[in-house]
Formats: C-alpha cells, structure tokens, sequence
C-alpha cells in the first residue's frame, strides 16, 4: 500500500527512479544501446573496461543504468554493481550463436551460463530480468524464441518477471519497447 | 605408488612447469615485433584479432569490432585463451602479419596512434575489407585464418564513417565470375572464380532509402581484383540515395547472377546468389 501511493506521487510530480545494470558477454552491444537510447547516437565503442553511467529519461521514468564490461576477467566484478537494482538488462547478440548456450550448462564462458550465474546473486532476487536479443539486423541471427531456448529463460523461476526484447541497436528498434516493458514490470 | 599414478603426478609437475595458455599470450604480447598496434603503432597493445592473429590498441580494437563476429576480438589481459588461439599469434603476429597486409602501402598512409576514428576506420576497412595493400600470400601463411573467418561468419553488416551508408557482407559463398558490375564499375576480372565473394549492401537506418552514393563513388574506383573479400558495387547514374527496393533502382546496383531478396522487417536487403 504505501509503496503504490509512493508510486502514485511519483508519476504525479516527477520521475520516478529505477537502477538499472545492464551486463552480457564482450561485443553484445551493451555500450551501442545505451548511447543508443541515452541520445540516440550510433557511436564507434571501444570494448568497455570498467563501465558506463548515463541516466536515461524515458516517459516519467529516469533509468539509472550501468553498463558493464563484458571481458572474461571483468564478469567476475558484475556482482559489485548488483546492490539496490531494479532490473537486470542481459544483452546478447543473437547471431553469436556458439557463444549463446553450451553443451553442458557448466562452462562458464557462454551466455547461458553467465546469465544463470548472475541471477542466482541473493541481490538481484527480487529484480526483473529483460534480455535483449540484439543485432537482429545480421541475417543467421536467432529469433527470440529461439534466443529464449538457448538461454533456458524458462528456468529463471516462476516469481521473476522475464521478459526477451529483440532489437538491433544500430538501428535502435526495439530498444524503447524494452525500457517501457521495464518501467511498467519494475 | 602405482605406475599410473606416478605418472599421473609427472603429469601434473610438468603442468606446472609449462606456461599456461594465458601466459604465453602475454609472452608473446611482449615480443617486440608486436610491440606497436599493428594498425595505428601505438605502444603495447592489449588487444587481439583472432582471425587476424595480430595485436592492436583499445581503439582500433574498437574499430576492428564493428566489423562484426569475423573479427573476433579478445583481451590479452581480460579473457581467457585456448592453446589453438594462441598457435595462431605464435605462427602470425603483427610483423609477419603486416609484411603481407601492408605490403604495397606507403609509408605515410599509415594512421598515427592520435588518429581520429573515421580515419582508423577508413584505413582498416581499405587494409582488411579490400584488400588495398596486401600483397599475394600465396599458402595463405597469414591470410588463411581471415579467408576462413569470413568464410565462416554470419553475413555481416558493417558500418564505415559517418554512417551515411551501410555495407553488408554476404558470406555466401558467391564466385565472383557470376557477379557482374553495371555503370562504370569495372566488371569483376578475379580469375580466382571460388573466391570467397562478399557482396553490397542495404539497409538504412529510416528504413526506406539507401545512402550508398556516397559508397559506391568510393569503392568503385578499387581494382576489383583486390577484393577478394570485397565489395562489389555499381555506380548508380545520380549522385542521390538509392532505393534498393525501387525496381528503377535494382538494375543499377547489381546484375548477373545475384538476385535481391525482399527486405526484412528491418528494412535490410540482402544480395544473395540466384
């Protein structure tokens, strides 16, 4: 009750605030959709070491969202920016397909994995999930559904709200969806 | 102790004398003929092409990576290597690699480690995309691994400055006597009729016309017979976007023998072969 009426004031008189980290492997296009939305810029990224903040107005929502690098090395240090995170945002890149799952669901280096590592955090039990299916542009790329099997987001359990966005984040379409999906499932 | 145990336990000593894969990898970044970026020659460079076999700095990692999964970039520091990865920068590296790839480029072309990005990318996609200064690497001793990653990858959209038009590369596999440039395009001549062929173009980021003028006045004065990996492209009779979709326009881009498939629901168009 108190939490919705702190809701309801919100949207009446300003934004309101949601935290957002945004992780996935290396070259999913984490920092392109985030200079994406931020300003609608097609940016040339460098690979991100460390990360990037940008607070991104979208409606009466002011996201907060941190994009994080996604090295090998650096994925250990994803778990430092999961305090008080509304959303997670995994990002992928649909053609990537050997990348996207592995054979046995233990080797750490694919999205399935990382993705699964990251959400069984005890910080992120109450945070909702989307995943971005990027560079839908790239023919061969997976369809979401198919994106969604690989990366067995039927597992995440049944009180998570998941959600699985294609996009192609040059172009920039599907990427609002995705933020309106958050700020009406956070 | 038994036998298999003992040697089991020599194994695992010897293990730890050997260096890992990861260390090798920083070994072999420390070697001076990798010691510059091989694109730009700035100092220690972090960064690596897996399908190149070469060392570069951050940001023409950067730049290398917008040209999609057939780049395949890895961090020598961040990521973890594979005994048959490093093989391939133990056989390449940046001086073998640039004896071949920047064999007929003059001295003065080469970006400085100040470079702006649009120049670096300019530079990069004349040296890797077409071809411009490579000599011929008959055995494919440093080519090879770049054939096979293009062979391989997904086709590819790729981005060049200022984003006034997009390129994408077919990874069909398309033998370049079929295709047949119109205008004042020179008519592709590559005797090499398996060569692995990627083609133009399309899509645009309204989703309704393309902005290849600007492409195809450029690449159209390449000899053809450098792009083996290249970009075949006609020169359109107006110097205004071109609309793939328009049957007026179609006959301009391409004829012979590949076809243009309906636009996705991106709006991408692709050329495949017929």
């Amino acid at each position: 009750m108190g939490l919705s009426i702190a809701k309801m004031f919100q949207s009446l008189w300003g934004h309101r605030q949601l935290r957002i980290v945004m992780v996935g492997l290396d070259a999913a296009g984490k920092t392109t959709i985030l200079y994406k939305v931020k300003s609608n810029e097609n940016i040339t990224t460098t690979p991100t070491i460390g990360f990037n903040l940008e607070e991104v107005d979208i409606g009466s929502i002011r996201f907060t969202v941190w994009d994080v690098g996604g090295q090998k090395q650096i994925r250990q240090l994803w778990s430092h920016y999961y305090e008080n995170s509304n959303a997670v945002i995994f990002v992928v890149d649909s053609a990537d397909t050997a990348r996207l799952s592995c054979a046995t669901g233990t080797c750490n280096d694919c999205a399935r994995c990382e993705l699964h590592t990251l959400m069984q955090n005890d910080t992120l039990a109450n945070a909702t999930l989307l995943v971005f299916a990027n560079k839908q542009d790239i023919p061969g790329a997976l369809p979401p559904d198919q994106v969604a099997e690989r990366l067995k987001l039927s597992d995440m359990g049944a009180t998570r709200k998941v959600h699985i966005q294609p996009c192609c984040a040059l172009q920039g379409q599907g990427l609002h969806e995705g933020f309106n999906w958050l700020s009406q499932n956070c | 102790m038994p036998w298999f145990e003992q040697q089991g336990a020599i194994h695992s000593a010897l293990r730890g004398l050997m260096p890992t894969s990861d260390e090798e990898m920083e070994e072999l970044a420390c070697l001076p003929e990798n010691h510059y970026c091989s694109e730009c020659h700035t100092p220690n460079p972090r960064w690596c092409s897996i399908s190149l076999g070469v060392f570069v700095c951050l940001n023409c990692a950067g730049v290398l990576r917008g040209f999609g999964p057939v780049t395949k970039m890895r961090s020598v520091t961040l990521d973890n290597w594979t005994p048959e990865q490093v093989a391939v920068f133990r056989r390449i590296g940046n001086q073998r690699a640039n004896s071949i790839w920047e064999g007929k480029l003059p001295k003065e072309k080469k970006p400085t480690p100040s470079a702006a990005p649009d120049e670096r990318t300019a530079f990069i996609a004349a040296k890797y995309i077409d071809w411009q200064f490579a000599i011929p690497d008959p055995e494919g001793a440093v080519t090879g691994p770049w054939r096979e990653a293009i062979k391989q990858s997904p086709p590819q959209v790729v981005i060049f400055p200022l984003r006034r038009f997009i390129l994408a590369q077919v990874s069909h596999y398309v033998p370049a006597s079929r295709l047949e440039g119109v205008g004042s395009s020179p008519a592709p001549t590559h005797s090499e009729t398996e060569a692995c062929c990627s083609i133009m173009v399309c899509c645009t980021r309204s989703a309704s016309t393309l902005y290849l003028a600007a492409a195809i006045e450029k690449f159209s004065r390449l000899p053809c017979s450098d792009r083996r990996t290249g970009l075949w492209c006609a020169k359109t009779h107006a110097a205004r976007p071109v609309d793939v979709r328009s049957a007026r326009d179609r006959p301009h881009l391409l004829t012979g023998n590949a076809a243009v498939g309906p636009p996705n629901s991106l709006g991408c168009v692709l050329l495949s072969p017929k």
